[in-house]
């Protein structure tokens, strides 16, 4: 069946600065902002894009992931002959293998993408939080006849160093392309969202899949070798929220940022983020409970005190516990007394009475957000220092 | 579970129920700020594996019908068979009963479907059924027919049965209130095809409308049924006035009651909506409610249910209040013991207070 444009999205990331979190689950499998998973916002976009056929490309711990998207009926990519598709790696004859890199995960899927003999592909990645029509972006692309639409948002000079920097032509196009500069000379930053040409895009995969030296990555390899062959490649200027989730700081910082409801406005019914959600009674809160500026979800029971938090669903703060500048992932359990401040609790763990993870700001380079992995039964008055990050319960100090 | 299927009456409408009758059945009733009612009725017979399920409706059906996307919640689309809407003939006039209603669809009962057993149930009935164990129940003891009933007061009227010494049912007692005699009727029975069919033939051949009081009556008392009597554990309310549903709803701000409605091992499915978290302004002070996901709460709530996309802005404030989707309530209004149906707009400093023996209703689309 002959689509016009295709995505592919990016899953298979390890995320290895948010280990805690990641150990057992891919990035973009990821609870987030309450109701989410990271990978939300792109298949959401996508669909809300008018884009009905989506690749997912996974490769580290895939299972949850899998079974998260499933049909894909929870964003509506669920229709025939189209529809969200998870791609692993596979076996091809004798041999098989991992994808080497993002490119080369595009690469091994070309068949997949052949079935659709589309005109154009776009490359998202997993782990960023936003909302983008990608068809205003296509519609850029389309105008100026470009082989490759890369968008960016511009940065400030010092974030500059951490992001693919563009640099632009007196016709507005994309002349230099250069991966984390060191002295970078333009604040155009890349979002690692591509549209290219696919006949175009199909040549440059195979050519760098011959070539023993490339690392077979779209910002290290295939932009450079397009702008080299002198293709037309521009620039699509986003405006709006845009976060990188990569780290446990940023993670943190975009949960809190879900707080400010004219940030990222998800509850904009024209523009819906959607979720596949268990479906859980509408959260409780008791008679002693104490709710201020915070986010909560379907499945909770509230009977403690919450402020400035993200709750995901199916949480439970008991009576007489704390969470404060916080992010409780689906089903943890904060037990009577214990205080959870500027900290994640991972999926399932049970907090103990009278722990305390986490600490305020005091000002000093070492602080930071206390983590806590999933599925760990902390031991009661259990102190977990700020800055750090625990995934056995054998770590934590009593 | 193969070979059986469910029928389930939601034509039902009850004047009792005022404006919150109005659009819908009352079996579309929203309940605790995500289900509608019949959602009890199509989730236990998912939790038994019972995929194939007839409707029947008459008027008022828009809201079910929107409700069941299809049957997908419930696992109910279905190659052959699934979530299955009768509605009406259009020459039909108001159902009298369901053996009338039961006689609309004879000819669908007879030839149409194969299944052995049959589950019998009405669509508002508010309780977590274990369907299963009925119909485990009614295979192992031979009854004719099995009813699930209660034996725990439960406000209303009923039919209540008086269990025999054998187990099964020695006499039927049509519409009664008292809470001391025999046992009181769920009605959700599970029978055989054929059964069904002989009493919807014995009912068509006179005027005679009604499940209980006639044709149940006249099969046990003149061909000798065997009613098998299971008893249901757990919470149960039947809701066919604005004061059940007042009282229902409230009953499940006590957590026990809610996670006996809601246990994990027996999920109560609903439609799915495409809503956020809620989001609680630093303003925000809420004690004592039930509050589903895609709500914007700036105000104090007390003792209230609160469907998606309410919201509620700052200097509200809301007591043993029932408000229903995407209505909006302004600042400085202050709620008592009221119901908003949906898509209600109540305009900023308003004052409005009914009492919990007498709720007020604001109907559907209503500005005040």
């Amino acid at each position: 069946m002959k689509k016009q444009c295709i995505a592919m999205l990016l899953a298979g990331g390890q995320g290895s600065r948010l280990y805690a979190l990641t150990r057992d689950m891919a990035k973009p499998g990821i609870p987030f902002g309450g109701k989410y998973r990271i990978i939300d916002f792109p298949l959401s976009n996508c669909i809300n894009s008018g884009i009905d056929t989506v690749g997912v490309l996974t490769q580290y711990k895939p299972l949850q992931l899998n079974s998260y998207i499933g049909s894909g009926g929870a964003w509506d990519l669920d229709a025939s002959g189209g529809g969200a598709f998870v791609l692993p790696p596979y076996q091809t004859g004798e041999t098989g293998q991992w994808f080497a890199g993002t490119a080369d995960a595009i690469y091994q899927n070309i068949g997949f993408v052949d079935i659709y003999d589309p005109e154009y592909v776009v490359i998202l990645s997993g782990d960023h939080i936003y909302k983008m029509d990608y068809a205003d972006m296509l519609a850029v692309h389309k105008k100026n006849d470009a082989a490759c639409t890369i968008a960016v948002l511009r940065v400030s000079m010092q974030e500059a160093t951490r992001f693919g920097i563009m640099t632009l032509g007196e016709d507005g196009s994309i002349i230099k392309f250069t991966e984390k500069p060191k002295e970078p000379d333009s604040d155009l930053a890349s979002m690692g969202i591509y549209i290219f040409d696919w006949k175009k895009l199909r040549r440059f995969l195979i050519d760098d899949a011959a070539d023993t030296n490339s690392s077979h990555d779209f910002g290290k390899n295939i932009i450079p070798n397009m702008l080299n062959a002198g293709e037309r490649m521009y620039p699509y200027q986003f405006e709006g929220y845009w976060r990188d989730v990569g780290t446990i700081d940023s993670y943190w910082d975009a949960n809190m940022d879900m707080l400010s409801p004219t940030l990222v406005n998800t509850f904009d019914r024209s523009w819906p983020i959607m979720a596949n959600s268990p479906r859980k009674v509408p959260q409780y809160i008791g008679p002693k409970a104490s709710v201020a500026h915070s986010i909560i979800t379907e499945g909770c029971e509230i009977l403690g005190t919450v402020e400035n938090s993200v709750l995901s669903s199916s949480v439970v703060v008991e009576e007489g516990a704390t969470v404060r500048y916080s992010t409780i992932l689906p089903g943890a359990r904060i037990c009577p007394g214990a205080v959870v401040e500027y900290a994640i609790v991972g999926e399932n763990t049970v907090v103990s009475a009278g722990s305390h993870i986490g600490a305020p700001p005091d000002g000093t380079e070492k602080w930071g957000v206390a983590t806590v992995g999933p599925n760990l039964k902390l031991p009661e008055n259990g102190v977990v220092p700020a800055a750090s990050m625990i995934y056995t319960e054998e770590e934590v100090s009593v | 579970m193969k070979n059986v299927r469910g029928i389930i009456f939601a034509y039902h409408n009850f004047p009792e129920l005022g404006d919150l009758g109005k659009y819908r059945t009352a079996s579309a009733l929203p309940f605790c700020g995500r289900y509608r009612l019949i959602d009890f009725a199509l989730s236990g017979l998912m939790n038994a594996g019972i995929y194939n399920v007839d409707v029947l409706m008459q008027f008022g059906y828009q809201s079910l019908l929107d409700h069941f996307s299809g049957g997908r919640p419930w696992n109910m689309v279905r190659h052959s068979g699934g979530l299955h809407p009768m509605l009406a003939r259009v020459n039909q006039g108001v159902y009298g009963g369901d053996m009338e209603a039961l006689d609309a669809i004879s000819t669908h009962l007879r030839d149409y479907i194969k299944d052995e057993y049959i589950v019998v149930m009405d669509g508002n009935l508010c309780a977590n059924l274990d369907l299963q164990k009925l119909i485990d129940a009614h295979m192992a003891s031979g009854a004719d027919i099995t009813a699930l009933c209660t034996d725990r007061p439960m406000p209303g009227e009923h039919h209540c049965f008086i269990p025999g010494d054998d187990g099964f049912a020695k006499d039927l007692l049509c519409r009664r209130t008292e809470t001391s005699l025999g046992v009181r009727s769920l009605e959700v029975y599970v029978l055989r095809r054929e059964k069904l069919l002989d009493m919807v033939k014995w009912a068509s051949e006179g005027d005679r409308l009604h499940f209980h009081r006639d044709a149940l009556l006249h099969m046990m008392r003149e061909c000798g049924w065997k009613i098998g009597l299971q008893m249901h554990e757990g919470y149960a309310r039947k809701i066919t006035t604005i004061q059940d549903y007042f009282d229902a709803s409230f009953e499940m701000l006590e957590y026990e009651r809610l996670t006996d409605l809601f246990p994990e091992e027996r999920p109560i499915a609903t439609r799915a909506r495409s809503d956020v978290s809620t989001y609680y302004s630093d303003r925000s002070r809420v004690t004592n409610s039930l509050i589903a996901d895609g709500c914007i709460i700036a105000g104090t709530v007390e003792n209230c249910i609160i469907s998606s996309g309410v919201r509620i802005e700052h200097d509200v404030t809301m007591r043993n209040c029932i408000v229903m989707n995407n209505t909006t309530i302004h600042t400085g209004a202050e709620l008592s013991n009221i119901i908003c149906d949906k898509d209600v707009d109540i305009s900023a400093g308003l004052k409005l207070n009914g009492s919990g023996k007498l709720p007020l209703v604001v109907p559907r689309n209503g500005k005040l």
